[in-house]
């Protein structure tokens, strides 16, 4: 796997219709209406089904109602996904003593339980399997995708042979490529909300939809890459 | 200071070295390291009583550990009416329920909970306070006992003021929860591991500032001539 023609080929991937990056970044501003926040998803889904059938242009904002299913499938994975570690997580908050709010705000909650280390101990299981589910469901995604079916996300054997295929220290060079980029906006966002806040308004209108455009082809080149090897890959993929 | 210049202050704050920030949040994930990490936290109210607008250092990290356990201790102690308090609530639904009717078990577990809370969050207010007013005294354990330190403090404040910043902490950290879980979700889960060694830790910096700043400018006004 080349990280490297990945991860290039999809950062100039948005950039080939930049109108499709603001009419995306209209809809996560719209979110906040929960809908368009599954169409987003929808569209993330299909940006890995094109990709993965070996398209190069981002897929149009059409068939609404079907990108609207398949963003409920993107985030019923997800949650499935996430589910059983939060539970222990907020296990180990709420069995740690609420008045421990030692400093008023949410990220205390968690600084506070984990000092409990008798309840702690189930919030850091939380937290181990959290990070560990959280490696494998890219792959789980984009297998579901492939397949177009939702019981997909949860072949373990065939996502763990995936990535057995792709290579494991290659998957996690990619995933510590993508911690990166996503660092990276993370950064600069800060820098445009804070002191100029117009960042409020370009965070989520550019650079986010950017970001997700970038990661979703991103997985998708990483899921096919292994099965039609490199030459195809010269071929369709690149972009100009 | 009003509450929003204090709450600008703190909000940039934190940025001012990003590097701490990761190191922070990977402290305050390992089990008994992240005393540390509460060591720092403390270290940030010291540092801002003491006028530096800097983010402190990791250093003399035997302190910090310290700093740390007195927090856990204070907290552990604290909540003790609580428990005690929600344990007897809950005790005298129970007792009058019987063993019978399941929704007065219902009706009993959730009044329980409720007082608990609300008790949770008047003794949280407090603790608070108690937490800086050790910070002041340089880590004394005691001056988090001193009650009546402690509340002149918070009148000091004003508790209209007080509740109003307890608020605004609140719905900030509600968003900053709700970016992460967006974050999370657009990303796959991938995004999750920033949320954890960089969000989390941000607020918690951010929330030890406010606090700091907010302590802080009562003294200021009780100076004024």
């Amino acid at each position: 796997m080349d990280a490297g023609e990945i991860t290039s080929n999809a950062l100039k991937y948005p950039l080939t219709n930049f109108k499709k990056v603001l009419i995306l970044g209209i809809l996560i501003i719209l979110s906040t209406l929960i809908i368009p926040g599954f169409l987003v998803l929808g569209y993330i889904f299909k940006i890995i089904k094109s990709t993965i059938e070996d398209s190069s242009e981002l897929p149009e904002f059409e068939d609404w109602k079907t990108m609207f299913v398949d963003g409920l499938k993107v985030f019923t994975v997800l949650f499935i996904y996430s589910f059983i570690p939060w539970i222990l997580i907020i296990l180990g908050i709420w069995g740690a003593i609420l008045p421990l709010l030692t400093v008023p705000g949410a990220g205390s909650l968690m600084d506070s339980s984990l000092s409990l280390n008798l309840i702690s101990g189930i919030s850091v299981v939380g937290l181990g399997l959290l990070l560990v589910i959280n490696f494998i469901v890219p792959v789980a995604m984009a297998n579901m995708i492939h397949h177009n079916r939702l019981r997909s996300a949860f072949n373990f054997k065939e996502i763990i042979g995936k990535i057995k295929k792709i290579g494991g220290v290659s998957y996690l060079i990619w995933y510590v490529i993508m911690l990166i980029i996503i660092w990276g906006m993370i950064y600069v966002s800060t820098f445009l909300i804070f002191p100029l806040l117009i960042g409020i308004i370009i965070v989520p209108l550019i650079i986010l939809p950017y970001l997700i455009i970038t990661l979703a082809r991103s997985l998708g080149l990483l899921y096919i890459y292994e099965d039609s090897g490199h030459e195809y890959y010269r071929h369709s993929k690149q972009i100009k | 200071m009003d509450i929003g210049e204090i709450v600008s202050d703190a909000i940039k704050y934190p940025s001012q070295k990003w590097g701490k920030i990761i190191i922070l949040g990977i402290i305050l994930i390992i089990p008994i390291v992240n005393f540390i990490g509460l060591g720092y936290l403390f270290r940030v109210l010291k540092a801002t009583f003491a006028g530096i607008d800097d983010v402190p250092e990791f250093d003399e990290a035997g302190e910090l550990f310290i700093d740390g356990l007195k927090i856990l201790v204070v907290g552990i102690v604290y909540a003790i009416p609580v428990f005690i308090i929600g344990a007897i609530i809950s005790l005298i639904f129970g007792v009058s329920a019987g063993s019978t009717v399941s929704s007065f078990d219902m009706f009993a577990i959730l009044a329980g909970s409720l007082v608990y809370v609300i008790l949770a969050i008047i003794i949280g207010l407090i603790e608070s306070i108690a937490i800086a007013n050790m910070a002041l005294y340089e880590g004394e354990l005691g001056a988090a006992f001193k009650f009546s330190e402690v509340m002149d403090r918070i009148s000091a404040i004003g508790w209209g003021k007080y509740i109003i910043w307890y608020i605004v902490m609140i719905l900030i950290g509600i968003i900053a929860y709700l970016v992460a879980a967006g974050i999370s979700i657009l990303t796959f889960g991938i995004g999750i591991i920033l949320v954890i060694l960089v969000i989390a830790p941000y607020i918690s910096v951010f929330g030890a500032r406010s606090l700091a700043l907010l302590f802080a400018s009562s003294e200021e006004d009780q100076q004024a001539p």
